[in-house]
């Protein structure tokens, strides 16, 4: 007679008659940030980041009349590589999936897709403020080593609203490519788009329709939300992040909700 | 387990799906049974990967609606655990190893991780084939890798979408014993294919699909005893025109003969021909149709033989 044990042991692939509870969103958001993170692509970007941060980090240290070595002079240096790369891994999060066409096999373990876009959308936020982080962090090490080198360092006060502000804008600027990926679906759409239309829209505002331009001009408005002076422009703040990162979220999840998967 | 899956675990209840005035699936209904592996026979582009689409919540059916274990895919807790689906082996992202594939899929799931390693062994991907890129398998190696992840869930359904595609002989062999031992612990497949050799020795039933209709379906004896009578005229137009006057349904076979379906008695045909003037040479009882005869009347050399399989109503509803 063969023991419970045997059978099981036997019956591999096993079949369990347990009913099963939902994925729970963390869970989701756990597999997520695995997939947006476990890619060559990702990696090499996400590595390309903290190189370009720390490397314009030390242009600015080997230049020391150039760049004034304070927080924020040294923040504006050290960002810049995430103002240009992390968007596009926070695409390829939204984008790789269709264009890899695993979509088939995360749309049929969780049919309800707003939530997975939903997960995406947590891990690109988790993205927009680790890099936030690593570049106040990286700012803040060359800071040391500036005075480690008997260079002439404002220590002053942290600018507590440009560094608020700072870690805003590296949120909307990553959610903005996440809204980009979560309603087109194509990676090298969505980069192109990402980085051109905003710029097309400011030269346009710049000189035919400045009125709307300036509202809508997300060069300006995350401007004047590093910078602190928000309150003054809260309008065109709202204005261009509802246009340029909430619409494309929610365009976004309904399309993914609606959109056949083939 | 088994008592509790007793009925249907997979149902499609007038399924349809039209792209515009094209409509690729058309008035599809079947339901699988606990126990039992389900072939969904058809030529490529008869609307099998939609169908499948549609049950699994992928593709929105225009009418109709489907139910996996009872409840609409889409409204499955966690679906994997209840179904395990492989429709497309090379939608798998070329960039991750197949270990971290099934990882992933593990976790969604929320089942123990020994379960990766398990159901490589499943499917017999080594350790070596399981650290290698997806990008760089045969589609063999894909499918067998699809599979796994099917199977990571310890589901109690499989639909798989063309699963032999790709597999060798042994291959095809080796899926088949797996098959045939989920569905002998209770399991439900429903696994579709262009090939009649792949499912010929797989199946216990069979829904055979031409141009969006199902044009056939039962139990795999039931569609291999159809019994019929095969004609033979020197003049085959006229013999096509005598059978039609009379109202008989027929098919005309490649080699210029004529099967007559269902329970037609070879008097009745012999009359209609001496009553039209019709030599015939040739008429009797079809030998034991083949599965493949049956599919090839069925469905012809494609969707465009499709009126011919409307003239086979003692086909359809044979379950």
């Amino acid at each position: 007679m063969t023991s419970l044990t045997d059978v099981r042991r036997e019956a591999a692939p096993s079949l369990s008659a347990a009913k099963p509870a939902p994925i729970p969103f963390a869970r989701l958001v756990r597999v997520e940030w695995s997939k947006a993170t476990d890619t060559r692509a990702a990696r090499w970007l996400i590595g390309l980041i903290a190189v370009v941060t720390v490397g314009s980090l030390a242009v600015a240290l080997s230049f020391p009349r150039e760049f004034e070595a304070s927080l924020g002079g040294f923040v504006e240096i050290g960002s810049i590589g995430l103002w240009v790369l992390l968007p596009v891994v926070a695409i390829l999060t939204l984008t790789s999936e269709w264009s890899q066409r695993s979509v088939l096999t995360t749309f049929t373990q969780e049919p309800r897709r707003g939530r997975v876009v939903g997960a995406k959308l947590v891990v690109a936020a988790v993205l927009g403020l680790a890099g936030a982080a690593f570049a106040l962090i990286a700012s803040y090490g060359a800071l040391v080593v500036a005075e480690l080198l008997g260079r002439a360092v404002i220590w002053d006060a942290p600018p507590w609203r440009m560094v608020v502000g700072f870690v805003v804008v590296s949120l909307l600027n990553t959610l903005m490519g996440a809204g980009f990926g979560a309603v087109l679906h194509n990676t090298p759409a969505a980069i192109v788009l990402f980085f051109v239309l905003p710029t097309v829209w400011s030269l346009l505002a710049f000189g035919v329709f400045e009125d709307v331009g300036r509202w809508l001009d997300t060069g300006q408005t995350f401007g004047w939300i590093i910078d602190g002076t928000w309150g003054p422009n809260l309008g065109p703040i709202l204005a261009s992040t509802a246009v340029w990162i909430l619409l494309p979220i929610v365009a976004g999840i309904v399309r993914t909700v609606r959109r056949e998967v083939k | 387990m088994v008592s509790a899956s007793l009925g249907h675990m997979i149902t499609a209840e007038e399924l349809t799906k039209s792209y515009g005035s094209m409509k690729a699936v058309d008035d599809v209904t079947f339901a699988c049974e606990a126990g039992t592996i389900t072939g969904f026979l058809g030529p490529n582009g008869a609307g099998k990967s939609t169908t499948l689409r549609m049950i699994t919540g992928l593709t929105r059916p225009t009418s109709g609606h489907a139910t996996v274990n009872g409840r609409p895919f889409a409204e499955l807790p966690n679906p994997s655990r209840t179904v395990g689906t492989l429709l497309d082996a090379s939608a798998m992202h070329a960039g991750r190893t197949g270990r971290a594939t099934l990882r992933l899929a593990a976790r969604l799931a929320g089942v123990r991780l020994d379960r990766v390693d398990e159901a490589l062994g499943d499917v017999g991907l080594d350790t070596a084939a399981a650290d290698r890129r997806v990008g760089d398998y045969s589609l063999g190696m894909r499918q067998r890798l699809g599979i796994a992840q099917a199977l990571i869930g310890e589901p109690q359904v499989l639909i798989l979408d063309e699963p032999a595609n790709g597999l060798d002989p042994e291959g095809i062999a080796w899926m088949r014993r797996l098959l045939r031992g989920f569905a002998d612990r209770g399991g439900t497949v429903l696994l579709s294919s262009h090939l009649l050799a792949e499912v010929e020795a797989t199946v216990d039933r069979l829904v055979v699909i031409g141009g969006g209709k199902v044009v056939a379906q039962g139990t795999l004896d039931e569609l291999l005893t159809t019994q019929g009578l095969v004609v033979r005229a020197p003049d085959g137009a006229a013999l096509q025109q005598a059978l039609r006057h009379a109202g008989l349904p027929f098919t005309e076979r490649p080699d210029g003969t004529v099967t007559i379906p269902g329970d037609v008695p070879a008097e009745s045909v012999a009359q209609v021909a001496v009553l039209a003037g019709v030599l015939i040479v040739e008429l009797r009882p079809s030998e034991r149709a083949g599965l493949e005869q049956l599919f090839f009347s069925l469905t012809g050399g494609g969707a465009d033989a499709l009126p011919g399989a409307e003239s086979y109503p003692d086909f359809k509803d044979v379950a």
